[in-house]
C-alpha cells in the first residue's frame, strides 16, 4: 500500500491537457507526445515521469525569444568583478599546471600566493564587512579592551585559538580543518546600561567566517551575499541539541530577487546549457565542491557524492578549443543562473498572461478605480515585459453578471470589442472560446480603444453587486490553459454568487479573544480555490480599495497560496490626487516587473541539515518543495532548517535553486550557495546569531501562530521567547558576570528587545480593539511577505529629526553621487522637539511633522532647507540601493499643529518606544523582561 | 440460535475492524506525503471522503452501546465520540491541503490514537482479533520507518 498509488502521477497529474495545440496550430510539434529524452535523470519539478515531449522547436522559439532581450549579462566571463584582483592571478595560471591540481595541500599553497592571507574569510575579504562598527573587529587585538572575555575557560582558550591561527592561518591548513577556526567573538552588553541605537539595525549580519581554502577558487563572490540569503546563525551548531539549548532558531530568509527587473541586478548566467549536479542530492555544483582525480570527478560538497565532471567544462565541442573551466561562473559566484535545457520543462514555456477582472459595481465607478485603473493600464501597456512579443492579455467587468470583452486583432475588418454578458453564476462558462485572451501585439489597438473607452461603458452603473468569487472561477477556466496572472481591482465585499462572504465584523469583537476568527477565511472556497489555482499554474494579485469592510482575511488567501501579493488601500478615492498617484505609480511598477512563471523552489543541504518548514506566499507542493505559479519579486521566504544528524565537516552549505519561465518565455534556475561554518561552542552560536534574520523569521511565525490560535498567544509567544533567550544567555553563557542587575546580551542581539517589541507592537499584532480586522489582515500579509529590510523598517520605523539635520544630508555625497540621509533616532518621543521638524517612516506611510505650510504633497518652496528635505523623501524611496525590490510609493502625510487629530494619533503609535494606549514603553518592556529574566 | 448481546458485539467488532483498517490506512497514507509518494492534493481528497463516515459508523456504534447500556464499551467510546463532535463542531475535521504539512504530526499522532482507542474497543468487547491488529500495527511500523528512513524519491527543481 506504500506504493505510489495507480492515478498519481506526479507533474502530470497537473498538467492541462495540451495547451497550445489549439491556440498556435503553425507549430505541428506542439501536441505531440514524442518519446522521453533521454538525458541523464531528467527532471521536471515535481514529476516523476518524463513523459512529455516536445518539439525542439518549441524551446528554440522560447531561447530565440531570449536573444531579444537587452542589457543582461550574457555569461560569467563579463561579470567578473574588478576588485577580484586574487581571482585574476589565479585564473591566469599556465596550463600544464592544471592536472596537478587536485591535491589540497598543493592546493592551499597556490592559494596562498592570493593576496588575502591573515583573513579569515577570503571571500568576504573585500566584501563590506571588513569594517566592524559596532561588533566584529577581526583584525584589532583580539579581546578586545573593556570588553569582557566570556565564557570562563572555553571562552580564553578560543581568544588563544585564534590568535595562534591569526597569526599563520595559510600555513596551517590541516590543522584548520582539524577544529573549528576562529569565529566571531561574542562581546556581551548591558541592555540597560547601554541603551541600543537604532543606526545599529543597518549594520552588516555578524560576518561568516569560513575556514580557509573552502571554495574551490578564491572568487569574492563564492559565498552567498546576505540580500540573497541570510541565516539567523552564520555559526551552525554541530549537533541538534546545541541548537535546543541555545534557544535560537535556525532558519534561512530567502530573497531570491533583489530588484523588479533584472537589468538593475544582473547575476551571472551560464549560458551553455551545461548543468552539472550530484547524481545522489542533486545539488548543483558550486564554489564549494572537491575536485578529484586530476579534476575529473567533482565531489558533492552536499552528500560526498563523487561525480563526474562534464566534458565541456574543459572543452568547447562547437568551437573545438579547450576552455578554462576556472572562468566558469557556477564555481566562481555563490549566485548564478543558469539556463535550463528541454529537460527541466513539462511543457513549452508558456508566455506571460494577465488577466484583469475589474470590479465595475457603483462603489468601484464612483471612487474612480475604474477609470484609474483602465487609464494606468492604458499608460502602461509598453511597460509590461513583451520582449518575445507572446504577452496575452484578457479583459472581464465584474458587477452582479459578468461581463466578456472580446478584442478583436488589429487587421481584423470587424475592430469593434464585443461585450457579452453573463448572468448565470454558478457555471461560469465561456461565451465564445477566442479573442478573450488576446497576444498584447497584435491587438495592441483595440486594447487601447477598449482601455479609453471602458470607464464611460460604465460610467452610469448603479449595481452594487459583486460576483467576483464566480468572476475568479470563469478567470481561472479561460487562463489554466496557458496559466498567469489574475489581477483583480475591487472595491467591494463579492456578496453574489461564488465564494460570497458576509459582512461579519463586529466591533464588539475587536480586541477580544474572538477577534481572530475575523482574521480567517470566511469561506473555504478562498482555500479550495487558492488550490486549484496553484495547481494550474494560475497566481491571483488583489488590490483592494473598499472603504467599508471587505473581508481582506478572506481575499488574501488566494495571493497567500498562489504565489501573489495583497495590496489594500483602505478609504481609496481617486478625487484626491495623491491616492490616485500613489495607486497610478505603483500598479503601473507592478505592470512592469519582470516575473517568473511555472515557478518552484527548494532548498538543499549538507547531510544532516532538513528543511522542516516554509514560510512565504506559496503552496507546498510536496514536504520540501514550495510551488509557485507566478514568481513574485517583491517578496521573501522563511525556511526554517532542523539538525537531524550531527555534523562532523567545519562548513555546511545551503542551496537554494528557483526553477523558472522568464517572462521572456526562457526556462532558468537560479541558484544560491550559502556557506556557514560549523561550531560546538554555545558562545559562537550567539556571537554570530544575526538579529534582523531572528526577527523576520518570529515575524513569520507570529503571523502563523495569530492566523492559527489568535492574537493574543502570538504575541505571548513572542515575548516569551525573548525571555527565553535572555535567560539561556544568563545562564550558559554571562553567568559569571552577574552584578548589579544588568540584561546581559552579545552586541550583535542588541536590537532583538526592541525589534520584538516593535512587532509585538506592530499594527497587525498589537493590543487594541481600535484596528479594523482589515487592516489587521493586510498588515499580517505585510509582515509574512516583505523583504527584510522593508520588514525591519516596518517593525521599527524611521524617525529623521530634518530640522537639525548635518549639513552634508539631502545632498548627494561627493563620492557616489547618492543623497545622504539624515542619522536615524530611536523612536521615542523623548527624542522629539515641539520646533522640530520630523520624518516618520515604516516603508508604507511617512509622516511629516510640525510643518506650518503645505498639503499633504511637500510643497515645492524654493528654498535649499525645503529642497534637501525633499531629496531625503526621494531618497527614502530609493529600493535599489538597499538591495530590495518594491512598488509600494509609501503615503505621505503631513501633520500640522491645527491638523486632523486622528493622523496625529496615527503616526505616534508609529514610536515604538513610547507607551501606547495598551502597549508598554521601552523601559516599562525592559522592566518587565528583567524582572521575568531574573 | 445467537442472543442479540451476541450479534451486537459481532457487529461492533466488524464495524472497529473496518474504522482500524481506515486508520492505518490514513497512516500510510500520511507517511506516503511524508516520502512524496502522493501529493497533498490528492491526499486530502482521498482522506477527506472516508472521514465523515467513520465518524458517523462510530457514533452510530456508541449510540448502540448506549441504548443496550454496555457502560464501559460505551465509556471506552465517548472520549472519541466527543473528540469527532468537536472536530466537526469546529469545521476542522476536513483536511486542509495548504496546511497539511505544518500539521502532519497532528494528524498521525491523532489516527495512531484513535486506532489505539478502538483497539481498546476490541479488547474490552474481549475478541482474539484485537492480537491481529497489534501484530498489525508492530508489522507495519518497520515499512513506516523504512519509508522515513529511505526516501526514494525523484528530486526535481
Amino acid at each position: 500500500m506504500a506504493a505510489p498509488p495507480p492515478g498519481y502521477n506526479g507533474q502530470d497529474a497537473y498538467q492541462a491537457p495540451d495547451p497550445y495545440g489549439q491556440q498556435s496550430p503553425a507549430q505541428p510539434g506542439f501536441g505531440t507526445t514524442s518519446p522521453p529524452p533521454q538525458a541523464g535523470q531528467p527532471e521536471h519539478e515535481g514529476g516523476k515521469k518524463k513523459k512529455r515531449g516536445y518539439a525542439a522547436q518549441a524551446y528554440d522559439f522560447g531561447a530565440g525569444a531570449n536573444s531579444a532581450l537587452g542589457g543582461q549579462m550574457q555569461g560569467g566571463g563579463q561579470f567578473q568583478p574588478p576588485q577580484a584582483p586574487a581571482y585574476g592571478g589565479y585564473a591566469a595560471q599556465p596550463e600544464p599546471q592544471q592536472p596537478a591540481y587536485g591535491g589540497a595541500p598543493q592546493y592551499g599553497a597556490q592559494v596562498g600566493a592570493a593576496p588575502v592571507p591573515g583573513a579569515p574569510a577570503p571571500g568576504f575579504a573585500g566584501a563590506p564587512y571588513g569594517g566592524g562598527v559596532g561588533y566584529q573587529p577581526p583584525d584589532a587585538g583580539y579581546p578586545g579592551p573593556g570588553a569582557p572575555s566570556p565564557g570562563g575557560v572555553a571562552g580564553i582558550t578560543q581568544g588563544m585559538g585564534q590568535m595562534g591561527v591569526g597569526a599563520q592561518p595559510q600555513a596551517q591548513p590541516q590543522q584548520a580543518a582539524a577544529r573549528p577556526g576562529p569565529l566571531n567573538q561574542l562581546y556581551p552588553t548591558d541592555l540597560l546600561n547601554q541603551p541600543f541605537n537604532v543606526a545599529e539595525l543597518d549594520l552588516p549580519p555578524p560576518p561568516i567566517i569560513l575556514p580557509p581554502d573552502s571554495s574551490v577558487t578564491p572568487s569574492p563572490d563564492a559565498n552567498c551575499p546576505p540580500k540573497y540569503v541570510r541565516s539567523t546563525l552564520n555559526a551552525v551548531p554541530t549537533t541538534h541539541s546545541l541548537l535546543k539549548k541555545s534557544k535560537l532558531p535556525f532558519a534561512l530568509v530567502i530573497q531570491p530577487y533583489t530588484s523588479l527587473h533584472d537589468v538593475d541586478d544582473p547575476v551571472p548566467i551560464v549560458q551553455d546549457q551545461v548543468i552539472s549536479r550530484c547524481r545522489r542530492c542533486r545539488s548543483y555544483i558550486n564554489p564549494y565542491v572537491t575536485f578529484l582525480d586530476h579534476g575529473h570527478r567533482w565531489r558533492c560538497n552536499m552528500c560526498n557524492l563523487t561525480n563526474d565532471v562534464p566534458q565541456a567544462f574543459d572543452w568547447d565541442t562547437a568551437a573545438q578549443k579547450s576552455v578554462d573551466r576556472w572562468q566558469r561562473p557556477e564555481l566562481n559566484h555563490a549566485v548564478v543562473e543558469f539556463v535550463a535545457p528541454q529537460e527541466y520543462m513539462v511543457r513549452p514555456p508558456q508566455p506571460l498572461v494577465y488577466l484583469f477582472l475589474f470590479d465595475v459595481s457603483y462603489a468601484s465607478v464612483s471612487c474612480g478605480l475604474l477609470a484609474t485603473s483602465a487609464r494606468t493600464i492604458l499608460d502602461s501597456l509598453n511597460r509590461i515585459p513583451n520582449a518575445d512579443r507572446r504577452t496575452r492579455v484578457g479583459f472581464m467587468a465584474v458587477d452582479s453578471s459578468l461581463h466578456y470583452f472580446a478584442v478583436p486583432k488589429d487587421t481584423d475588418e470587424n475592430d469593434e470589442t464585443s461585450m457579452l454578458v453573463v448572468s448565470d453564476l454558478d457555471e461560469p462558462f465561456l461565451p465564445i472560446p477566442q479573442e478573450l485572451l488576446v497576444p498584447l501585439s497584435e491587438s495592441r489597438v483595440s486594447v487601447e480603444k477598449f482601455l479609453t473607452a471602458l470607464p464611460s461603458m460604465f460610467q452610469s452603473n448603479q449595481n452594487n453587486g459583486s460576483c467576483m468569487g464566480s468572476a475568479l472561477r470563469a478567470g481561472h477556466k479561460l487562463i489554466s490553459p496557458l496559466g498567469g496572472k489574475i489581477v483583480v481591482i475591487t472595491a467591494s465585499l463579492p456578496n453574489v454568487g461564488y465564494g460570497k462572504l458576509e459582512m461579519r465584523e463586529d466591533k464588539k469583537l475587536l480586541g477580544t479573544s474572538k477577534e481572530s476568527s475575523l482574521l480567517q477565511t470566511g469561506n473555504s472556497f478562498y482555500k479550495s480555490f487558492a488550490v486549484e489555482c496553484s495547481k494550474n499554474q494560475v497566481s491571483i494579485d488583489m488590490f483592494l480599495f473598499s472603504s467599508q469592510y471587505q473581508d481582506v482575511a478572506s481575499l488574501s488567501n488566494l495571493p497567500r497560496y498562489t504565489g501573489g501579493q495583497t495590496y489594500f488601500y483602505p478609504g481609496w478615492n481617486a478625487g484626491r490626487s495623491e491616492d490616485a498617484i500613489k495607486f497610478a505609480t505603483e500598479f503601473s511598477d507592478y505592470l512592469s516587473s519582470e516575473i517568473g512563471l511555472e515557478a518552484v523552489l527548494r532548498v538543499r543541504a549538507t547531510t544532516g541539515l532538513r528543511m522542516s518548514t516554509f514560510y512565504g506566499n506559496f503552496f507546498n507542493r510536496s514536504s520540501d518543495l514550495c510551488a509557485f505559479p507566478a514568481f513574485p519579486r517583491d517578496q521573501s521566504y522563511v525556511v526554517e532548517v532542523a539538525i537531524d544528524e550531527s555534523l562532523t565537516k567545519n562548513f555546511v552549505c545551503m542551496q537554494t535553486a528557483v526553477l523558472h519561465t522568464t517572462s521572456n518565455g526562457e526556462r532558468r534556475i537560479r541558484v544560491m550557495t550559502l556557506s556557514l561554518p560549523t561550531t560546538t561552542q554555545l558562545a559562537d552560536v550567539y556571537a554570530s546569531a544575526d538579529q534582523c534574520a531572528i526577527t523576520t523569521f518570529f515575524s513569520h511565525k507570529a503571523v502563523e501562530r495569530a492566523l492559527s490560535s489568535g492574537l493574543e498567544p502570538a504575541r505571548d509567544a513572542i515575548q516569551s521567547k525573548l525571555i527565553e533567550l535572555l535567560q539561556t544567555f544568563k545562564k550558559e553563557l554571562a553567568g559569571g558576570n552577574m552584578g548589579g542587575g544588568g540584561l546581559q546580551f552579545p552586541a550583535n542581539l542588541r536590537g532583538l528587545p526592541v525589534l520584538f517589541l516593535g512587532l509585538i507592537k506592530n499594527v497587525g499584532l498589537r493590543k487594541s480593539a481600535q484596528i479594523p480586522s482589515d487592516l489587521r489582515s493586510a498588515a499580517l500579509c505585510q509582515l509574512s511577505t516583505l523583504p527584510l529590510p522593508l520588514l525591519m523598517q516596518y517593525i521599527y520605523p524611521r524617525l529623521y529629526s530634518l530640522h537639525d539635520m548635518p549639513d552634508n544630508a539631502g545632498v548627494p555625497d561627493p563620492e557616489t553621487s547618492q543623497i545622504v540621509l539624515p542619522p536615524p533616532h530611536n523612536l521615542s518621543s523623548e527624542r522629539i522637539v515641539p520646533y522640530g521638524l520630523y520624518l516618520i517612516d515604516d516603508g508604507q506611510t511617512q509622516f511629516l511633522t510640525k510643518l506650518k505650510v503645505g498639503k499633504s504633497s511637500l510643497p515645492e518652496l524654493d528654498n535649499d532647507f525645503s529642497e534637501r528635505v525633499r531629496a531625503v523623501v526621494q531618497k527614502i524611496r530609493d529600493y535599489r540601493s538597499r538591495g530590495v525590490g518594491s512598488i509600494i510609493v509609501p503615503h505621505l502625510y503631513v501633520i500640522r499643529e491645527d491638523g486632523d487629530p486622528s493622523l496625529k494619533l496615527w503616526a505616534q503609535t508609529l514610536l515604538v518606544e513610547d507607551r501606547a494606549d495598551q502597549g508598554m514603553s521601552f523601559q516599562q518592556w525592559m522592566g518587565t523582561l528583567r524582572e521575568k529574566v531574573s | 440460535m445467537m442472543s442479540g448481546e451476541a450479534w451486537l458485539y459481532l457487529l461492533a467488532v466488524l464495524i472497529n475492524a473496518v474504522n482500524l483498517f481506515l486508520q492505518v490506512f490514513f497512516t500510510i497514507m500520511y507517511s506516503d506525503l511524508e516520502c512524496d509518494y502522493i501529493n497533498p492534493i490528492d491526499l486530502c481528497n482521498r482522506l477527506n471522503t472516508y472521514i465523515i463516515p467513520e465518524a458517523a459508523v462510530h457514533g452510530f456504534l456508541t449510540f448502540l452501546f448506549l441504548i443496550n447500556g454496555y457502560w464501559i464499551a460505551l465509556l471506552l467510546n465517548l472520549p472519541l465520540l466527543a473528540f469527532n463532535v468537536k472536530k466537526i463542531v469546529d469545521n476542522a475535521h476536513l483536511l486542509d491541503a495548504t496546511e497539511i504539512f505544518r500539521k502532519l504530526n497532528v494528524h498521525k499522532k491523532a489516527c495512531v490514537m484513535e486506532g489505539g482507542m478502538k483497539d481498546k474497543t476490541n479488547r474490552e468487547i474481549g475478541i482474539v482479533h484485537q492480537a491481529w491488529f497489534s501484530s498489525g500495527y508492530v508489522l507495519l511500523l518497520p515499512l513506516l520507518d523504512d519509508c522515513g528512513l529511505n526516501p526514494r524519491r525523484i528530486e526535481l527543481t
